[in-house]
């Protein structure tokens, strides 16, 4: 017989861990029908015959955000058998407000207490068996970061599954009688069980069920009249109930021992969300991530895969055995100076990327990211962005696709969009090669260059912020900012090592798939070309096709101080993969030549940029339209062609502005050259700050009506 | 008085929640219901949001939405 | 054409179809390029929240 779990319960709960503990591997990642909330499903290790579907994590079933309403659908409308409620032991009061709304669907609950360490560890006692017995429905505790309890919660489960249920009734009678004059106008078809809860939805006005329902209420005066004497309306009568009803469940069933003294959570957080300190350690986190990754090993490990294993070691052997077995001199070009140039470029910085990989994660998993939103909300809000906003940049700073896709986290529209806009500022993952390319090649390693990339794409953000919210598109109100904040706890290394991993092997996946077709291409088009004898294979890579292509925009770039072609086209190809830029610089830098004549990539490189210039490339290349990926996630994000296109026309216009400042005014400052291209950056420079201090068309109109009350 | 203006450190009551429709169910549905003891725990560092602890956890929201609760 | 480069190139068509073949098979089952997806992070609740709430809100106000 097949059972069907739905596997409900609030955020941070424990829920994907005990959903990945019970599914292992086996599981099926997608979105709900119509909408693009996560839907995972997958069967239960010990007994294929169990299917779980993981709900969205949710405080409510409200009928006001959109993981709420896919919920409730689907606990209404599939065949679900048993509803597997986890709730986080270590807050039951709220998790159990969710449990008392599952509790009169009709469909038979099983509560899971998860967490037992932290409830054991901090000394507090549950009565398992009195809150089952109040709540009418088995509870079974377990631990899923332990793997404690889940055969004998599955076997439950299966319990459940065959025995009859009853819903639970929370209500006082006075509220009963309400609801049972509500229960008469509900359609006779509908199922007995379910009675309950849509009484309730009615009682609560919920415009949502009322329609699905296709009834009216036709006397206003049951609901009014109530509403008059508890003097509050419906909807938050309920919502009062329900919390009295935990109050008093919890007195009997949960003993809290009594402490004063401050956890060591409290203890981080005072020092974390610190008046002074909180933006200076922010700032200090955020150097560290990416002073470690880029500069400290990437002298260590970087340095011996990029001139060791893709120098002296891999390419000489190949070389070796084409030669051996006499490949044709062409094809032997091909996989040398095309793919082994290429790849390797790239595959050289993966262990920089992993560091960087295990910092992000370890971010993620400590619930510091939470405290980050809290502590630059007013900063965001001030430039027209949420606090959320940063968790998105947070993300963004891993892969700047799911940091685009966490911006559904932001109920504003315009927020929303607007961090859509600037999230890929922030150097992602594959754009940490080319930050540590330029900083090895070109500023011989200073610590200083990697984490300036990273404050650059904050800047670009808050000036763009700055800028957009000042324009007619942008005109709105600040979004309401109530978000939980979840306790520090370690971060788990198992946890850590898979994020890791993850992202990782992507990354080296991306190497093998797209950047090594890429690397096919641009060895195609820089090996060919017209020369006196026509369509021939070019000796002089000047006259390569390359060559032709990029020096027909290459001009463009010209005021920015890397008019040559090979950087134009290098920055072209990143629009693949921002990987692309070092695998073709590996390519038209000649890499592969390291181990014949010695000369390294980044001398070669070094030649021809100066600091400057090189900067500028830098700039522009972190700020520009990102890659095809993170397009396509823009697009799906946005939903409009007209906003993506206004989005990547915006980051590029953007990258080209401060590329410019950066290199005339730079080259004016160090240099003491003046030109007209000083003169044209100077006139940006004066546009931008005239954006930035114009009187803008929106008005703190959010804080007025409030403070009127 | 509202919850904006309680002082930090202190602990307050809920009286009751004004405004209706999603802002009130969300701050209702977090626990923030009539008779319920909250703790402002800290203001951020740039003086909103402030954090406060309620039914045992940690929450925090703006001072616009904390302005929407009445508190003794 | 030699034997050897005939070989050397069969080998290097199957690893390019090969690519082609994972390109399509991944685009196809909606995964991304990159590796970030929800499943590893900690703090991924933070993230599944609606957008229609701020519809709401907005009408009030």
């Amino acid at each position: 017989m097949s059972i069907q779990v739905a596997l409900a319960g609030n955020p941070n709960s424990g829920k994907t861990t005990l959903f990945n503990a019970l599914t292992g591997s086996n599981q099926f990642v997608g979105n709900w029908p119509g909408v693009t909330v996560e839907k995972k499903e997958g069967r239960y290790k010990g007994d294929k015959e169990i299917k779980i579907t993981d709900l969205p994590g949710i405080y409510s079933l409200s009928p006001y955000t959109l993981e709420e309403v896919v919920s409730r659908e689907f606990l209404l409308k599939e065949k679900v058998d048993v509803i597997l409620n986890i709730i986080d032991g270590s807050n039951l009061e709220r998790n159990l407000y969710l449990t008392t709304q599952l509790l009169e669907l009709g469909i038979p609950v099983v509560v899971t207490i998860n967490m037992l360490d932290v409830i054991d560890k901090r000394g507090d006692k549950i009565d398992y068996v009195k809150l089952s017995k109040e709540l009418g429905c088995p509870v079974v505790p377990i631990s899923a970061l332990k793997n404690r309890g889940i055969e004998e919660l599955m076997e439950t489960v299966v319990k459940s599954a065959q025995c009859s249920f009853e819903t639970k009734n929370i209500y006082s009678t006075e509220l009963n009688l309400v609801l049972d004059q509500l229960s008469h106008l509900l359609p006779g078809s509908l199922d007995q069980h379910k009675t309950l809860f849509y009484s309730v939805k009615l009682f609560e006005r919920d415009n949502k069920i009322i329609t699905s329902l296709n009834i009216k209420i036709e006397d206003e005066n049951i609901i009014q009249s109530i509403e008059k004497k508890m003097d509050d309306d419906s909807e938050s009568i309920i919502t009062d109930a329900r919390y009295s009803y935990i109050t008093d469940l919890i007195k009997d069933c949960y003993v809290k021992v009594n402490r004063e003294k401050l956890t060591s959570s409290d203890k981080i957080d005072k020092i974390v969300t610190n008046r002074l300190l909180a933006l200076p350690i922010f700032a200090l986190v955020m150097f560290v991530v990416y002073y470690v990754s880029v500069t400290t090993v990437g002298t260590y490990v970087t340095d011996w895969t990029n001139d060791v294993l893709f120098g002296e070691m891999i390419p000489p052997a190949i070389e070796g055995f084409l030669v051996a077995i006499n490949c044709a001199a062409w094809l032997q070009s091909l996989i040398l100076d095309g793919i082994v140039a290429g790849v390797g470029a790239v595959l050289g910085f993966v262990p920089q990327m992993l560091v960087l990989f295990i910092f992000l994660a370890v971010l993620e998993d400590c619930g510091y990211m939470a405290r980050v939103a809290f502590i630059m909300d007013r900063i965001f809000r001030k430039f027209g962005l949420s606090g959320k906003s940063f968790i998105p940049m947070l993300i963004g700073s891993g892969c700047g696709v799911p940091g685009i896709m966490a911006s559904r986290t932001i109920e504003s529209d315009r927020d929303r969009k607007m961090t859509i806009m600037t999230t890929t500022f922030i150097p992602c993952g594959a754009k940490l090669p080319i930050i540590a390319l330029i900083a090895g090649a070109l500023f011989d390693g200073a610590s200083w260059v990697s984490p300036s990339a990273y404050f650059l794409g904050v800047g670009a953000i808050i000036v763009s912020g700055i800028i957009l919210k000042k324009t007619k598109m942008f005109v709105g109100d600040p979004a309401p900012f109530v978000m939980e904040m979840p306790a520090y706890h370690a971060p788990r290394v198992l946890n850590v090592l898979r994020s890791m991993w993850e992202r990782g092997w992507s990354f080296i996946k991306k190497a093998g798939t797209v950047i090594l077709l890429s690397t096919i291409v641009i060895w195609f088009l820089q090996s060919f070309g017209f020369e006196d004898s026509g369509f021939v294979m070019v000796d002089d890579i000047n006259n390569s096709l390359l060559a032709t292509i990029g020096q027909t925009f290459a001009w463009i770039f010209t005021p920015l101080g890397w008019g040559e072609w090979k950087a134009a086209v290098a920055s072209i190809t990143g629009l693949v993969a921002k990987e692309n830029v070092v695998a073709t610089f590996g390519q038209l830098y000649g890499f592969a030549e390291v181990a014949d004549d010695g000369v390294e990539i980044w001398g070669t490189l070094a030649a021809s940029f100066t600091a400057l210039s090189a900067y500028s490339f830098l700039a522009f290349n972190l700020l520009c339209a990102p890659c095809f990926a993170a397009m396509g996630a823009i697009k799906r994000e946005m939903n409009n062609a007209k906003w993506t296109a206004f989005a990547i026309i915006y980051q590029c216009v953007f990258a080209y502005a401060v590329a410019l400042i950066v290199y005339q005014l730079g080259n004016l400052i160090i240099n003491g050259v003046f030109s007209i291209g000083t003169i044209v950056a100077f006139i940006v420079l004066v546009g931008m700050i005239f954006l930035l201090v114009r009187k803008g068309k929106t008005s703190e109109k959010l804080e007025v009506q409030y403070s009127v009350h | 008085m509202t919850l904006k203006e309680a002082s930090v450190g202190s602990t307050v009551t809920v009286k009751k929640i004004n405004g209706q429709g999603a802002t009130k169910r969300r701050i209702m549905d977090m626990g923030m219901t009539k008779g319920v003891d909250v703790y402002i725990r800290k203001v951020a560092p740039l003086g909103d949001p402030i954090e406060v602890t309620v039914r045992g956890y940690e929450l925090s929201l703006r001072k616009a939405d904390a302005a929407m609760i009445d508190v003794d | 054409m030699n034997l050897s480069t005939f070989l050397v190139l069969c080998v290097l068509i199957l690893i390019i179809s090969l690519c082609v073949r994972t390109i399509i098979k991944d685009k196809k089952s909606g995964k991304s390029s990159c590796g970030g997806n929800c499943g590893g992070c900690g703090s991924a609740s933070l993230c599944h929240r609606s957008k229609s709430l701020y519809d709401v809100y907005k009408k009030q106000v």
